[in-house]
């Protein structure tokens, strides 16, 4: 990360920001849309973190710390646009299970759908830490930073995320029902 | 059986799937650049901003009725849920900048606690359920934590109309002559201005210690907007017709503005 661009987006140098959200765009999208599963949301929630990050550039002190920061924008821009959408659409998260998919690697191993239905049924925190920890790799540490929590915060949600996820994975009908009767 | 490594292995392949996206999105935000200030006052605001169901344990049963117990013990559905309304209509305050038909954004104003001359008066009438959150009991007070709420509010100002949720803390205390309510609450209101979150504290009290008859409650918040909005509300609600039929009065005042930026502690 250009530390030099970020300090002058900082100070209002909308060229800048824009040689930042350039390079940053794309990887925040796909982590929204791997926290939300589902395209329109993904977009909503990445724009919003994007508009964030040039609102609130001037209070990144540290311009180094600029990509946790912005997962942290895009962490909230997802909880919000989540939030929003389960009101409006309850079946958020199930579009990307229904859509067709060609048999692959993947699919010989593990149902997908099994696994899209796990994911879906959980809570947007659960969703998060699965991102964080297995699509961005990020150690614990960096995750808790993201999310203000605890580091002890961060492992208990990430144990009962993976808990819910393979109760899905091991007796699907009996986990969902479960999961209905919780929510 | 599969352990929890088997499952985070194939989370992790699962995730690591590719997904093709359109990015062409990013091109609407630069464009919106040239309107859009940076922030560079801020207010360290104490309120530990947390997701809806982060730490909350929810009681069992929310669909259940409100048992009787606690019934006694708290203020009842109608003032409780007045409180709720109160929470509620904070949140429906929307758009000020640009919301109101202008052509050109108005300009944000400075501190928001000078701006309150400004503070524009409304009316109407929200609608409010509420769920059972986790309760606590103590010797001289009750608390509720983790207790949702929805509402829909009809307003004067159309930009304080609008649907929406909110997560509350409550302590119900018993004083001499009556009951005190405090509270804070987060939540989100959306329109067709708009959607932004809402943070609000405030108080409310009975006159009785059966907490029934006529209540007050107080309520100051802070909100922002998707759009960049952000400004306080004060506004009363005032007690229900009818104790079933979940609808209050309100009135009160809003008005934008920053947060004064708090010199660092020495």
């Amino acid at each position: 990360m250009d530390t030099e661009l970020v300090i002058h987006a900082r100070n209002g140098d909308q060229q800048a920001f824009a040689a930042l959200a350039e390079s940053s765009y794309g990887r925040l999208h796909q982590v929204a849309f791997r926290i939300l599963r589902d395209r329109p949301a993904a977009e909503d929630a990445t724009q919003q973190a994007v508009l964030s990050m040039w609102r609130d550039l001037p209070q990144l002190r540290n311009p180094e710390r600029f990509e946790a920061w912005s997962y942290r924008l895009l962490v909230n821009a997802c909880n919000s646009e989540f939030r929003r959408r389960k009101r409006l659409l309850p079946t958020l998260g199930d579009e990307a299970a229904r859509e067709p998919v060609a048999p692959d690697a993947f699919g010989q191993l593990l149902d997908r759908d099994l696994v899209e239905r796990g994911f879906a049924a959980l809570s947007i925190d659960h969703r998060v830490v699965l991102v964080l920890r297995y699509y961005l790799d990020l150690p614990l540490d960096a995750i808790a930073a993201t999310l203000d929590v605890p580091i002890g915060t961060v492992n208990s949600r990430l144990h009962r995320a993976l808990a819910r996820m393979r109760a899905v994975l091991e007796e699907p009908e009996t986990a969902e029902l479960a999961e209905g009767v919780a929510r | 059986m599969k352990t929890e490594r088997d499952t985070a292995r194939i989370v992790h392949e699962w995730l690591r799937e590719p997904a093709e996206l359109d990015d062409r999105g990013l091109s609407r935000i630069l464009d919106r650049l040239p309107d859009t200030p940076q922030r560079r006052h801020r207010w360290l605001w104490p309120f530990e901003w947390r997701p809806f169901g982060s730490g909350a344990t929810r009681s069992a049963g929310t669909d259940e009725a409100i048992p009787k117990r606690r019934y006694k013990q708290m203020f009842t559905a109608t003032n409780l849920a007045a409180l709720t309304a109160a929470l509620a209509l904070t949140g429906s305050l929307a758009l000020f900048a640009g919301s109101l038909g202008d052509p050109e954004p108005e300009p944000v104003p400075g501190n928001v606690f000078a701006g309150i001359h400004n503070a524009k008066h409304f009316t109407g009438r929200v609608s409010a359920s509420s769920g059972s959150g986790d309760l606590e009991t103590r010797a001289d007070r009750t608390i509720e934590r983790d207790w949702p709420s929805t509402f829909t509010n009809t307003m004067t100002d159309d930009r304080m109309s609008g649907t929406g949720a909110a997560m509350n803390y409550l302590e119900d205390i018993q004083i001499e002559g009556g009951r005190y309510l405090s509270h804070a609450s987060h939540g989100e209101l959306v329109n067709d201005l708009g959607a932004f979150d809402f943070t609000c504290t405030g108080a409310g009290a009975t006159g009785t210690v059966e907490a029934v008859g006529e209540s007050r409650a107080v309520i100051t918040c802070w909100y922002e907007g998707k759009d960049l909005f952000r400004g306080m509300v004060a506004f009363t609600i005032l007690s229900s017709s009818t104790p079933l039929s979940g609808v209050w009065d309100a009135e009160g005042w809003i008005w934008q503005g920053e947060l004064p930026e708090i010199p660092p502690a020495r």
